[in-house]
C-alpha cells in the first residue's frame, strides 16, 4: 500500500486540481491527470512524470487567477458605471446620504479624537505606568470622601514602610496667587507650585537649561516654563536672575522647562523649591500637598497600599476615631487620574462617564446618518427592481447583487469619510472651544486607518440591509408587474427607523433643553446673598497690614455704600477644620467651613440674620472668641433651633472657645454643584483675604476709578486687581455650561439629520403617488388636502417618536439631576416644546414636498404614462 | 451540413476508432499517432467539449481502474449527428479529391 502511494502523485496537487478543473459533465481532467502521471512514469520515470503533474496543475493558476481577475473587473466596471449613474440620476437623495454621512463622520471623528487624547494623558512621561499619586479616602457610615490632596508626611513614610518606592514627590498650589516681579513686570501668576527637588525625578518635564536634579534643592529656587521665562525676561538668559515675589522674597531661576504638554493632568508656569516652604512632617491631617511616586519595574502598587495601614494606624486612626471617620491611603495609577478624577483634584478632567456619553452621541449621530441611507435605499428598491430582475435573468447570483450593493454603499461611505475629514478639519477649532481645550489632529497613518474601518463600518450597518433587501426580489414578479414596490412590510421597517431617528432627536433637544434648564437654576436661584453691585480685590498675605486703611480709604469714597473684608471671597471655597460643641462628649465634632470677617459682612453681601447679632466693632476688645453660624452648622452639631443654639460654646479647630452671638441663613460660598456645608464664622478686623466692596448703583466707572486710585494710594507696589462677584458665581459653572453647549450642539445635528432622511422620504413618497395624487386633484382634491394627505403618515410617526423619547429622556434626566445637591424641577414643557419642535419641522420638511406635488397641474402628472 | 474544424474532424474520427475504448487517454495516444503531431490533454478537452455542445458526441460513465486513482472513465460515442457529419466530411473529400490529375510534390 505504502508502495502504491509513492508511486502517485501528491496528494495536494491532487485537491489542488480538483478545485482548478473539476470533473464536470462531460470531461473528467483528475482521472485523466492520474491515468496520464501512471502511463508516463512507465515510460520517462517517476521523477519527470511527477514533473510533469506538478508542472501541469501549478500551471493553470496564473490562468485561472487572470480569467477571475479578468471577469471581476468587467463587472466592477458595470458596477461603477451603474452606482456613478444612479448617484447622478437622483441627486436630492445622494445629497442627502453625503451630507448626513459627512456630518455624521466628522463629528464621529472629532469627539474619537477628542476621547483618545483624553485616554494617553499624561502617558509623555517616561515609566508612567509606574507613577502613581497618593489619595486619602476618609470613610464615615454613609459616604466616602476620596480626597487627592495628602499630608506632608505621607510620601517619606510611605517610601520607608513600602519596598520598591523609587522615589516620589510632592506639590503644593502656590496659594493665593504670588505676585512676581522683574523690574518693571509684574503681574499675578496663577498656576505655580512648591515642588520636591525629586519633582524631575518622577515626572519628566524636559528641562532646558539647568541640572534635573539641582534646580529645586537650594530654598528660594525657582524654575519657569520657557513661555513664563519669556514673559519675564524676553530674550535675556533667565538662569541666575532674581524675581521677586510678592514683594517681600527674593527668587532665583535656577532652571527653564518647556511649557507643559496640554496632555498633562497638571499645567504650572513655575516650581518654587519646596524647601523654600519646609512642610511641617508631623501635621497628617493637613493636607495641601500632591504627593506622586514612581514605583521600581514590577512592584504591585497593592504593597503599597498595604504598607500605608500601618502608618494610618499609627499616626491618624485616634484622631479620625474621634472625628467619626475612618482613613484609607491608596495610590492611583498616573494614567487613571484624568479619567477618575477624585475630590479636591489638581486635574480638570471630567472624567470617563463624560466620555462615554460624548461617543454614545457621536455614534448615534453616524447611525441616524445610516439609518437615512438605509431607508432611502429600500424606499427606492422600486426603482431598482428592474436592474435586479436583469441582472438575474442573465444570470447573476444572490452573492454577486450583495456585493455590488454593499459595494455601492461602500463607495458612498468612503466618499463620505473623505469629505468627513475634511469638514472635522474646518470646525476643529470651533470643536475645541466646545469642549474647552485645543484638539490636536493630524493625517497620520493611525488617523487614515481609523477613517478606513469607520468607512467600512458605516458601509456595512448602512448597506447591508438594503442590499439584502434587493438581492432578494424575484425576478419573475419584478418583470410581470412593472412595479415591484415593497408591501406594507417593508414600509413598517423603513417607519420605525424613522420612529427611532426622531426619538433620539427628541431625546436630545429634551436633555439639552434641561441641562440649561439647571444650569439657568444654578445661576439665578437665590444664593442666600446678594453678588450684584459687589466688586472683590484680592489682598495677599504681604499687604495684609495694609488691608485697614485700604478698607477706610476706599470705604469713603461716595459712590461706594460699604467695604467688607472676609479671608475668602465667597464662591471661591472655604477652608475648613472641626468644630465641636463644649457641651457634648467628643462625639460631637464635625468638619465646619470657616470664614474670618468684618462687622460689615453682612451688610455687603446681604446675607439675613436669623436670630442673635452679628459682629459689632467692639468685638474686637472682646478678649473671648465670638462665633457666628449658618443655619446647617445648627442643625449639623444638634441643635433644634437656631435660638438653642444661641449663646452656646464651641471647641473650634480643637483649641478656640467661645460662645455663639449669631445664627446666619444659609448662603452658597461654594459652586451650587456642592451640598451646603456647616460654617463657622469669627471676627477679624482685617488682613490677608479679600475686600468686598458693594458699589451704588449710579455711575459706576467713576467709582471703579476712585477706587483704583485709593488702591494706588495706599498699595502702589501691588497691581490693582478687580472681579465682579456676579461672574465670579457665574464662572463657577462653566463645566456645566460646556456640557449644555456640546449637548445643543450634537441634539441640533442629530435633528437635522433626522429631517434630512425625512425631506428625502416625503420626496420619494410624492414621486410614487404622482398619478394618484393626479387624479385626486383631477377628481377635485385641494391642495391643502392633499399636504394632509401626505403630512399625515409622517406626522403620526414623529408622534410615535415622541412617546418612545420622553421616558428615555426623563430617566437619564433623572439620573443626572441625581448628581446636583440642588436642582431644578422637572419642566414637562420642555418635553413638550421639544416634541413640538420636532414635529414642526417634520412637517415643514414634509409639506415642502406637499406643496409642489399639490401645485402641479394633473395634466403633467398623468401624461407620464 | 454543419461544417465543423479539421481538429474536430480528428477528434470525432478517433472516438470512431476506439469505439468502447473512447475516454480522454487513449484518444490523445490516438492522435499523437495518427498525426504525428503534440496534443496536450487540454487540446482534445477542447474539440471535445464543442462537440458535445454540438450533440455530436455523447458520454457516459464506465468503470473504475486503479491507474486513474480509482476514479471512473468518461467514455465517449458518436451521436447521430456526430456521424452524419463525419460521413458527409468524408462524401465532401472524396468528391474532391476524385477525377484529378495524380498530385505529386516537385
Amino acid at each position: 500500500m505504502g508502495d502504491l502511494q509513492r508511486k502517485r502523485p501528491p496528494r495536494w496537487a491532487t485537491w489542488l486540481l480538483n478545485i482548478l478543473i473539476p470533473d464536470g459533465e462531460w470531461k473528467t481532467p483528475v482521472g485523466d491527470f492520474e491515468e496520464y502521471f501512471q502511463a508516463k512514469r512507465e515510460s520517462d520515470g517517476s521523477l519527470r512524470a511527477f514533473i510533469w503533474y506538478l508542472s501541469a496543475v501549478l500551471g493553470l493558476i496564473p490562468r485561472r487567477v487572470g480569467n477571475t481577475i479578468y471577469w471581476n473587473t468587467i463587472m466592477l466596471k458595470n458596477y461603477l458605471k451603474t452606482s456613478y449613474r444612479n448617484l447622478v440620476r437622483y441627486k436630492t437623495y445622494s445629497a442627502i446620504n453625503l451630507l448626513g454621512l459627512t456630518l455624521g463622520t466628522a463629528c464621529f471623528l472629532l469627539i474619537s479624537v477628542y476621547v483618545a487624547e483624553e485616554r494617553s494623558f499624561d502617558s509623555f512621561h517616561d515609566d508612567a505606568d509606574r507613577i502613581h499619586r497618593v489619595n486619602v479616602d476618609f470613610i464615615s457610615e454613609t459616604s466616602t470622601f476620596s480626597n487627592a490632596l495628602s499630608a506632608a508626611p505621607m510620601g517619606p513614610n510611605l517610601q520607608m514602610a513600602a519596598s520598591g518606592i523609587e522615589s516620589f514627590t510632592r506639590i503644593r498650589a502656590v496659594r493665593p496667587e504670588a505676585l512676581i516681579q522683574f523690574g518693571d513686570t509684574r503681574s499675578y501668576e496663577r498656576s505655580g507650585y512648591y515642588a520636591d527637588s525629586t519633582f524631575l525625578r518622577v515626572f519628566s518635564f524636559p528641562l532646558m537649561q539647568g541640572e534635573a536634579d539641582r534646580v529645586l534643592i537650594v530654598p528660594n529656587s525657582i524654575v519657569l516654563t520657557r513661555s513664563m521665562a519669556m514673559r519675564y525676561f524676553g530674550l535675556e538668559d533667565p538662569v541666575g536672575q532674581t524675581l521677586r515675589m510678592n514683594n517681600v522674597a527674593d527668587l532665583t531661576v535656577t532652571g527653564v522647562l518647556q511649557d507643559v504638554p496640554q496632555s498633562s493632568h497638571f499645567q504650572f508656569d513655575f516650581l518654587i523649591s519646596m524647601s523654600t516652604i519646609e512642610p511641617s512632617l508631623t501635621s497628617w491631617f493637613s493636607n495641601p500637598y500632591f504627593t506622586y511616586m514612581k514605583l521600581g519595574p514590577s512592584v504591585d502598587p497593592e504593597t503599597v497600599n498595604q504598607a500605608a495601614v500601618p502608618l494610618v494606624e499609627t499616626y491618624m486612626e485616634e484622631s479620625a476615631r474621634q472625628a467619626g471617620v475612618s482613613v484609607r491611603l491608596w495610590i492611583q495609577p498616573l494614567l487613571d487620574i484624568r479619567l477618575n478624577p477624585q475630590n479636591n483634584d489638581i486635574s480638570n478632567g471630567r472624567g470617563a462617564t463624560h466620555l462615554y456619553l460624548l461617543t454614545g452621541i457621536a455614534l448615534f449621530i453616524l447611525l441616524l446618518a445610516c439609518v437615512n441611507f438605509i431607508n432611502l435605499a429600500t424606499a427606492r428598491s422600486a426603482t431598482r427592481s428592474k436592474e435586479v430582475g436583469m441582472r438575474k435573468v442573465i444570470g447573476a447570483k444572490r452573492s454577486q447583487l450583495i456585493a455590488q450593493f454593499l459595494g455601492e454603499s461602500t463607495m458612498l461611505a468612503f466618499l463620505a469619510c473623505g469629505a468627513g475629514v475634511f469638514v472635522a478639519f474646518q470646525a476643529l477649532p470651533a470643536f475645541a472651544s466646545l469642549v474647552g481645550r485645543e484638539v490636536e489632529m493630524s493625517l497620520s497613518l493611525g488617523l487614515v486607518g481609523y477613517l478606513f474601518a469607520t468607512g467600512a463600518l458605516v458601509s456595512l450597518v448602512s448597506g447591508l440591509y438594503p442590499a439584502l433587501q434587493l438581492s432578494r426580489l424575484q425576478p419573475i414578479r419584478i418583470l410581470k408587474s412593472a412595479l415591484g414596490s415593497g408591501g406594507r412590510g417593508k414600509s413598517m421597517f423603513r417607519s420605525s427607523l424613522v420612529i427611532f431617528q426622531f426619538s433620539v432627536s427628541v431625546a436630545l433637544i429634551i436633555v439639552t433643553g434641561m441641562v440649561y434648564r439647571q444650569l439657568d437654576f444654578l445661576k439665578t436661584e437665590k444664593l442666600g446673598l446678594t453678588t450684584e453691585q459687589v466688586i472683590v480685590l484680592p489682598v495677599n498675605q504681604a499687604l495684609a497690614d495694609r488691608a485697614g486703611s485700604l478698607k477706610t480709604s476706599i470705604g469713603s469714597i461716595p459712590g461706594v455704600e460699604s467695604v467688607a473684608y472676609s479671608n475668602r471671597a465667597p464662591g471661591t471655597g472655604a477652608y475648613g477644620t472641626i468644630t465641636q460643641r463644649t457641651d457634648l462628649p467628643d462625639d460631637s465634632i464635625i468638619e465646619t467651613k470657616y470664614f474670618f470677617a468684618d462687622n460689615d459682612l453682612l451688610k455687603v453681601l446681604d446675607i439675613p440674620l436669623v436670630v442673635g447679632r452679628f459682629f459689632e466693632p467692639e468685638s474686637n476688645s472682646e478678649p473671648a472668641a465670638r462665633f457666628i453660624i449658618n443655619e446647617q452648622a445648627v442643625e449639623d452639631l444638634g441643635w433644634e433651633s437656631a435660638q438653642d443654639a444661641l449663646g452656646q460654646e464651641l471647641r473650634w479647630s480643637g483649641d478656640t472657645e467661645g460662645q455663639i452671638i449669631g445664627v446666619i441663613e444659609d448662603f452658597h460660598f461654594q459652586p451650587m454643584t456642592v451640598h451646603m456645608q456647616p460654617v463657622v464664622m469669627q471676627y477679624r478686623e482685617s488682613g490677608q483675604g479679600a475686600l468686598l466692596v458693594r458699589l451704588r448703583t449710579d455711575d459706576i466707572s467713576t467709582t471703579m476709578q476712585l477706587v483704583e486710585a485709593r488702591w494706588d494710594e495706599v498699595a502702589s507696589d501691588w497691581p490693582f486687581v478687580v472681579s465682579f462677584l456676579d461672574q465670579d458665581y457665574d464662572s463657577l459653572y462653566r463645566s456645566e455650561e460646556q456640557f449644555g453647549k456640546i449637548f445643543s450642539t450634537f441634539s441640533l445635528l442629530a435633528l437635522m439629520i433626522a429631517c434630512l432622511g425625512l425631506f428625502g422620504l416625503a420626496t420619494f413618497a410624492v414621486q410614487q403617488r404622482t398619478r394618484e395624487l393626479g387624479i385626486r386633484k383631477a377628481l377635485g382634491a385641494t391642495g391643502g388636502g392633499i399636504a394632509v394627505l401626505l403630512s399625515k403618515e409622517f406626522t403620526i410617526l414623529v408622534l410615535v417618536a415622541n412617546v418612545l423619547a420622553w421616558p428615555a429622556a426623563y430617566f437619564f434626566l433623572d439620573n443626572w439631576l441625581g448628581n446636583f445637591p440642588f436642582r431644578t424641577t422637572m419642566a414637562w414643557w420642555i418635553f413638550v416644546l421639544a416634541g413640538g419642535m420636532a414635529l414642526a419641522i417634520a412637517i415643514l420638511a414634509v409639506s415642502s414636498q406637499a406643496i409642489r406635488a399639490s401645485r402641479t397641474n394633473p395634466v403633467e402628472a398623468l401624461r407620464l404614462d | 451540413m454543419r461544417l465543423i474544424t479539421r481538429t474536430e474532424e480528428f477528434v470525432l474520427l478517433a472516438v470512431w476508432r476506439l469505439q468502447d475504448n473512447a475516454y480522454s487517454i487513449p484518444l490523445r495516444t490516438e492522435l499523437v499517432d495518427l498525426t504525428d503531431q503534440k496534443w496536450s490533454l487540454g487540446a482534445v478537452y477542447m474539440p471535445l467539449e464543442r462537440l458535445v455542445k454540438k450533440g455530436m458526441v455523447a458520454s457516459e460513465l464506465s468503470d473504475s481502474t486503479p491507474e486513474r486513482g480509482g476514479r471512473q472513465k468518461r467514455i465517449y460515442s458518436l451521436t447521430r449527428s456526430g456521424k452524419k457529419a463525419l460521413l458527409q466530411i468524408h462524401e465532401v473529400e472524396q468528391r474532391m479529391w476524385s477525377g484529378i490529375k495524380t498530385l505529386v510534390v516537385d
